[in-house]
Order: C-alpha cells, then sequence, then structure tokens
C-alpha cells in the first residue's frame, strides 16, 4: 500500500524525503561502484521490471487479489544497494505516472518500500546464507522468506509513519494491526511467488543468483578488481 | 502520457495534444506540488473547501484530456485506503455518532472521509500531469528541478523498458497458463511465477543488448543512455504562473470557504 497526498503532516513528510534522498544517495554510490558499466542499463531494465512484476493480478480467494510487490525479489536478485535504486525508480514512476501513491508523500512511500524492506530482506539472506549454501534447493526457500519478512517490514514502516505524522484520533496500536493484518496474506503470497520466480530462475539460470546466497551486495563479479 | 492503469500508462503514440501539453514540464511538476501542498493542509471536516479543490482538480484533468476510463480504473488504488478509512471511522477515539445503524466515532469518520478525499483529489492531478506529459519531458523537468542525471536517466529508461516487458511477461504467462490448462488458483500462480522466471531472465539478456548498443553510440558512462528527443519547451514567466493557477485557487478556496 502507498501513502496517498493529505494523510501523513508535512513535517514528517519533509523528514521522511530528507532521510530518502539520503538512503537512495548512498545505495546509488554503492550501486555505481559495484556496476562500472552497466550502473543505467541494469538497474532501469529490473525497475521496469519490477513495474512489469506487480501488474498481474493473483486470486487471494473471497474476491481479493494481490500482486507481487517485488522488493524482497529485487533484493535476492542483485542485492540491497542495486534493489534500493530500482524501488525507489519504481516508486517515483508510480506518483508520477500512474498515479499510485502521493505526490508530497514520494519520501514516505520511497522510505517505506525501499531501504527499511531491502534491508530487512538482505539480514535474512545474510543470516541464512550458510543453510542455503551448497543447496541449491533451498535458495528459493530462504528467498521467499526473506520476501515475505520485507513485506512485514514495509508494512510496518507505512504503519509507524501513519501513526507518527497521521492523526491522533485512532490508536496507534489499532493503525499497527489493521495494516499488519491485513499484510500477513499479503507477506505469504509475497514469499509463495517469489520462492516460486527465484525457483524458475535457479532452473533456467542458476549462474543469475549468486546473490541470493552471496554475503555481500555483489551484483556482478566487477571487472578488473 | 495516456492509459491507465499498472504499466499500462507506459504506451507510447496514442496521446492527445491539449493545451496543457505546450506547458513546460518542470512548471508542471511545481505547479502540481503546490496544489498537493495546498490540499494536503486542508484540515479535516471542511467539506466545502475539499470540495472546491476537487473541483479544480477535475478541470485540469478536463484541459488535460484525461480518459475517464483511465481515471476510473485508477479509483481502484482508492479501495484499501477506504478500508483504512472505515478503520478511523470504527476505532477512533471521542463522541460517537450512529451511521446506518453502526456506532462510529464522529472525528474518526470525518478524519477517514477527508483522507479517502484527500487521495482521491491526489489521483485527478496526478492524472492530469501524466496525460498531458511524456516521459521524457517529465524526466527532463524533474532534471531541470535539481534532481541527479543518473536518476533521471534511470526513471526514463524504465518506464519506456516497462512497456516492453509488460507485453512480454503478458504473453509469457498466457503461454504458461495455456500449457498449465488447469483453470485454479494454483495453475495462475504457476503461471505468473513461470512468466515472471523467465522474464527475469529474459530482462538480463535486455540488459545486455541496451548496453551493446548504447557502447556502439560511443558511451558506455552515466548519461550517454537516454538521449534527449526533440526540444522541451523551458519555462517562461507566464508558464510558472499559469502552472501556478491551481494551487492559487485551491488556496483561494481555502481562504474564502
Amino acid at each position: 500500500m502507498h501513502i496517498p497526498d493529505g494523510w501523513v503532516d508535512l513535517p514528517t513528510s519533509a523528514a521522511a524525503a530528507a532521510a530518502a534522498v539520503l538512503a537512495v544517495g548512498v545505495a546509488g554510490r554503492r550501486m555505481a561502484s559495484r556496476l562500472v558499466e552497466r550502473a543505467t542499463t541494469l538497474p532501469a531494465v529490473l525497475a521496469a521490471y519490477l513495474l512489469v512484476a506487480q501488474m498481474p493480478a493473483l486470486p487471494l480467494g473471497v474476491g481479493t487479489s494481490a500482486h507481487l510487490i517485488g522488493t524482497g525479489l529485487a533484493t535476492a536478485l542483485v542485492g540491497p544497494a542495486i534493489a534500493i535504486v530500482c524501488v525507489a525508480t519504481v516508486v517515483v514512476v508510480q506518483a508520477l505516472v500512474l498515479a499510485d501513491g502521493g505526490v508530497t508523500a514520494l519520501g514516505l512511500n520511497l522510505l517505506a518500500n525501499g531501504p527499511a524492506p531491502a534491508l530487512a530482506a538482505a539480514a535474512v539472506l545474510w543470516a541464512g546464507r550458510r543453510w542455503a549454501q551448497g543447496a541449491p534447493r533451498r535458495v528459493p526457500l530462504l528467498a521467499g522468506v526473506a520476501a515475505a519478512v520485507a513485506t512485514i517490514v514495509a508494512a510496518a514502516a507505512t504503519a509507524g509513519l501513519l501513526v507518527v505524522g497521521g492523526t491522533d484520533v485512532i490508536p496507534p496500536g489499532t493503525v499497527a494491526a489493521v495494516i499488519g493484518g491485513a499484510h500477513l496474506v499479503v507477506a505469504l503470497g509475497e514469499g509463495v511467488l517469489t520462492a516460486a520466480v527465484i525457483g524458475v530462475v535457479a532452473r533456467l539460470r542458476p549462474n543469475l543468483l549468486i546473490h541470493a546466497t552471496a554475503s555481500s551486495t555483489h551484483a556482478e563479479p566487477a571487472p578488473g578488481r | 502520457m495516456s492509459g491507465g492503469g499498472h504499466g499500462a500508462a507506459v504506451r507510447p503514440g496514442e496521446r492527445v495534444i491539449g493545451p496543457l501539453d505546450r506547458l513546460a514540464p518542470e512548471a508542471k511538476l511545481v505547479g502540481l506540488l503546490g496544489f498537493l501542498l495546498v490540499v494536503a493542509v486542508t484540515p479535516p471536516g471542511r467539506s466545502s473547501i475539499l470540495g472546491a479543490q476537487a473541483a479544480v482538480a477535475l478541470s485540469v484533468a478536463g484541459v488535460a484530456a484525461v480518459e475517464p476510463r483511465a481515471l476510473l480504473r485508477r479509483f481502484a488504488l482508492d479501495l484499501p485506503l477506504l478500508f483504512l478509512a472505515l478503520t478511523y471511522a470504527v476505532a477512533g477515539r471521542g463522541p460517537r455518532t450512529s451511521v446506518l445503524g453502526a456506532s462510529l466515532s464522529t472525528t474518526g469518520l470525518q478524519v477517514g472521509l477527508t483522507m479517502v478525499a484527500k487521495a482521491t483529489i491526489g489521483i485527478i492531478a496526478v492524472s492530469a500531469l501524466a496525460a498531458s506529459t511524456s516521459v521524457s519531458e517529465m524526466v527532463t523537468g524533474l532534471r531541470r528541478l535539481g534532481f541527479p542525471r543518473w536518476f533521471v536517466d534511470l526513471v526514463g529508461l524504465s518506464a519506456r523498458q516497462a512497456g516492453v516487458l509488460g507485453a512480454d511477461v503478458e504473453r509469457l504467462r498466457l503461454a504458461a497458463s495455456v500449457r498449465l490448462g488447469g483453470r485454479g488458483r494454483w495453475a495462475e500462480w504457476t503461471a505468473v511465477a513461470r512468466a515472471l522466471g523467465v522474464c527475469f531472465v529474459r530482462a538480463t539478456e535486455r540488459v545486455d543488448r541496451l548496453q551493446l548498443a548504447a557502447q556502439a553510440r560511443g558511451g558506455s558512462t552515466l548519461g550517454a543512455v537516454v538521449v534527449a528527443g526533440p526540444t522541451i519547451t523551458t519555462a517562461t514567466l507566464g508558464a510558472w504562473v499559469l502552472a501556478a493557477l491551481p494551487a492559487v485557487a485551491a488556496l483561494a478556496g481555502r481562504l474564502l470557504l
């Protein structure tokens, strides 16, 4: 869920925007040092991939549907630094072109959907790297867990920002419970779908998946380094 | 850029040129931000002000020739927000009123409705920008407003690539679901997973092709990938004034109503 315009007060939005600029800037710098050559093409195509990955609506049951969110998937595929930059691109396109998420809330949505879930997913992948090493079947599972955790973290961050910068007309616990509860189902779907997608990639091109188990944020073996 | 839902907006060649299209993109972006800031600080429960601001947004959308169907599709983004607004009404503090037999918090209801109204105004306003601004204009506007070049290049390139990959994923998904035969939930999920997995592999191949093309053009560094299109007008004083009109109108509504 993206925060729309007018839901969070301006000081919180401005602070979030400043933090988001900082986080994306740091991630961009890390990315540029890793991807010497393809520093525009790779993240641009991956951001396009994430935009597209959100399109197919999947039936969840009782008339509701979900779609992939993708921060966890991106982190598993290319590491957190590039994932943060890609998600930032996606959030900007969504806010300015697709009217999904507020323009004044851009910083909030960047923060809640980029750095927070990407770092959480990276932490899960890092913690499980030993467990998945040398066991190719475990890699999709680990990525699925990371994506589910990332979704929960993104929802928690969104709820947190709504509480900090929102009204006090409703107890904070209720906001957290409603958003968190709704996203438990979403997180489950996200985990299953991410695991399935990583499974397909692992079957087709296992060499593309070194990042899911690699301990660092290396996106490609940098030439000449 | 016209068109609607997720990703579908990135469709080149379908554009109605209106008066708003000729306005410099940086002025439109600042004008949009100014308008939405005024809307954002409107206190809850002031329905006449919000109504006036919605009317401003709708008239701009009319000038920008926003397709009504695209707008309606985007209102679907409001659905989870409606659910959250309902939570505010049900669980809000303060005095309670009875609406259709349900006991709701008066302030919670007010705040919830205001939030949904603001979100809807935002969707209308952004649709007006999106309908009257191509991706390269948008990107140029962001660049002129001081967004770093590398990021702006990313936004431009990815918005264009999304159209290509989107068509690819749809084909792959159709092929997978035909082969899987079943109609159940499991078959649909498997089809999407397969399509996205194959699409990722193809996306990495696309990166190589784009990189090759960039190198052939003589540059592999940042900024060499996205080429500037036809010259995009720079904002004149008149353009800034024109683009500020919705924000001024919204502010006037706030002060007068």
